[in-house]
């Protein structure tokens, strides 16, 4: 990666570009994360009570029903961003929905993880071939595979395309599991507070989990912006390193012409 | 001037680019090869390399999904069988694995030396329950929960048992704790005494 920064293509592409991912609005999120992760821990660990039935386990689901949701919007946001590649055919679109959907897998993998570690406590199992577990293993695959589609090296349009179609058909399983709890039988609780009405739910517990909720959407988006701006940087740099081929084979080819002459009088 | 002069070696190519000592042209008008090549070529191999791994990969995703779904659809379809509809199909389960789930009767938990006997009920419909194993911590009276095993009879042999928790959370009140903290008094007993059987999970 070392060659491009140091010819003088990468060099004038980097002058217009900016040297940190970092503005006023991403140290605003990331304070405003940071405090609240804390905060989590505080009401979550500290101040909310145990409970009556799943004891100091409770304290679990203020981590999996937060970064669960992450997810979630993550790949919403990766859907409708590949349905506006799709429209409109620009860069900004598909960096995107990929930049969401990386952290989207982020988060889902450590929602499986904590949530397998609340099974264990709870169930008494990490693992059961259960609907939710079912639907949630397909939908963690499917973005794996969007992220390692987007890995094959083609042209970007084809990648966009090809990863925006992708991204718009996994979006439908969102739904499917989310339901899964209601629509088969299965160990997975229902849901808990994304998309009921009237949580079973109340008190500190609550607040907790909704403190937890907002603090990770704000956390999201401040990844997001940044890996945004990472992966934008890294356009720029395949650019340049382009730009810097082709000079030097130009280069060469001039400097060849003339030797050539020189030694054939 | 050069006693160990060897026209092979790098340091026998002139360094300023131009004809060397034997006339030849100073710079190589050779087909590239991918070894000697400029940046734009190796690029070229390095994208091969990558787009090998990349759809290996994507090869090994799909595999993994096609499994999933496999397993998924043959076992969550009917993740388990309520006692009342398990007990109407005994004839046709005897000796068969399956899940049966239910609530634990109250009063009818007994330990016994390699686990505990209960009776679990769904339905009004109840059945007798021999489990080996430690259960786990939140197993108790009126719990739900799904049972790993088979018919032998009339009773439901069980080595694994699961808890169905419910999405109703509530904060624990101070005569809850109290009864949480005999329980957990009460618990490592219960381990220790059961390790023979033990391995839940």
């Amino acid at each position: 990666m070392n060659p491009p920064a140091t010819n003088p293509a990468a060099q004038a592409a980097a002058a217009g570009a900016p040297s940190t991912t970092g503005s006023t609005a991403t140290r605003v999120l990331g304070v405003i994360s940071l405090v609240g992760i804390a905060a989590v821990a505080v009401f979550g660990l500290l101040i909310s009570p145990p409970d009556a039935e799943l004891g100091e386990t409770i304290r679990i689901l203020y981590l999996h029903v937060p970064t669960v949701s992450s997810a979630y919007l993550a790949f919403v946001v990766t859907a409708v961003a590949s349905v506006a590649y799709l429209w409109k055919r620009t860069e900004f679109w598909d960096l995107l929905a990929a930049s969401s959907a990386e952290i989207g897998v982020l988060f889902f993998a450590l929602t499986i993880f904590d949530g397998m570690m609340w099974g264990k406590v709870t169930w008494g199992v990490f693992w059961r071939w259960e609907p939710r577990l079912v639907t949630t293993t397909v939908l963690l695959l499917t973005y794996i595979g969007y992220l390692v589609v987007r890995s094959i090296p083609s042209d970007p349009r084809t990648r966009g395309t090809l990863s925006a179609a992708i991204g718009i058909m996994a979006v439908v399983n969102i739904p499917i599991t989310h339901k899964a709890v209601d629509w088969w039988r299965g160990l997975h609780q229902g849901g808990t507070v994304l998309g009921t009405v009237d949580p079973e739910m109340s008190g500190t517990q609550l607040f907790s989990t909704y403190l937890a909720l907002t603090v990770f959407m704000v956390l999201f988006v401040w990844l997001l912006i940044h890996r945004f701006r990472v992966a934008w940087l890294a356009e720029r740099a395949a650019d340049a390193g382009i730009s810097e081929a082709i000079s030097r084979r130009r280069h060469e080819a001039t400097l060849g012409g003339g030797s050539v002459g020189g030694v054939n009088p | 001037m050069d006693v160990n002069y060897d026209p092979e070696s790098p340091d026998a190519a002139p360094l300023d680019g131009g004809a060397d000592a034997h006339g030849e042209p100073g710079f190589d008008l050779r087909p590239r090869t991918s070894a000697e090549a400029g940046a734009g070529s190796t690029a070229g191999g390095r994208d091969r390399r990558r787009r090998f791994v990349a759809v290996g990969a994507l090869a090994a995703v799909l595999v993994a999904l096609a499994a999933v779904l496999f397993i998924g659809l043959n076992d969550a379809a009917t993740f388990f069988r309520n006692v009342d509809e398990a007990v109407e199909m005994r004839e046709e389960l005897q000796g068969e694995r399956f899940r049966m789930q239910g609530n634990v009767v109250e009063d009818s938990v007994v330990e016994t030396d390699n686990g505990v006997d209960f009776v679990l009920t769904f339905n009004s419909v109840e059945v007798p329950v021999t489990h080996t194993g430690t259960p786990p911590e939140l197993f108790g009276p009126d719990i739900p929960v799904v049972l790993e095993g088979t018919f032998a009879g009339e009773t439901f042999e069980s080595d694994e048992i699961l808890i169905r928790h419910d999405n109703e959370y509530d904060e624990e009140h101070e005569d809850r704790i109290d009864e949480a903290e005999r329980d957990a008094q009460a618990l490592p007993a219960r381990t220790t005494d059961a390790t023979v059987g033990g391995s839940v999970g």
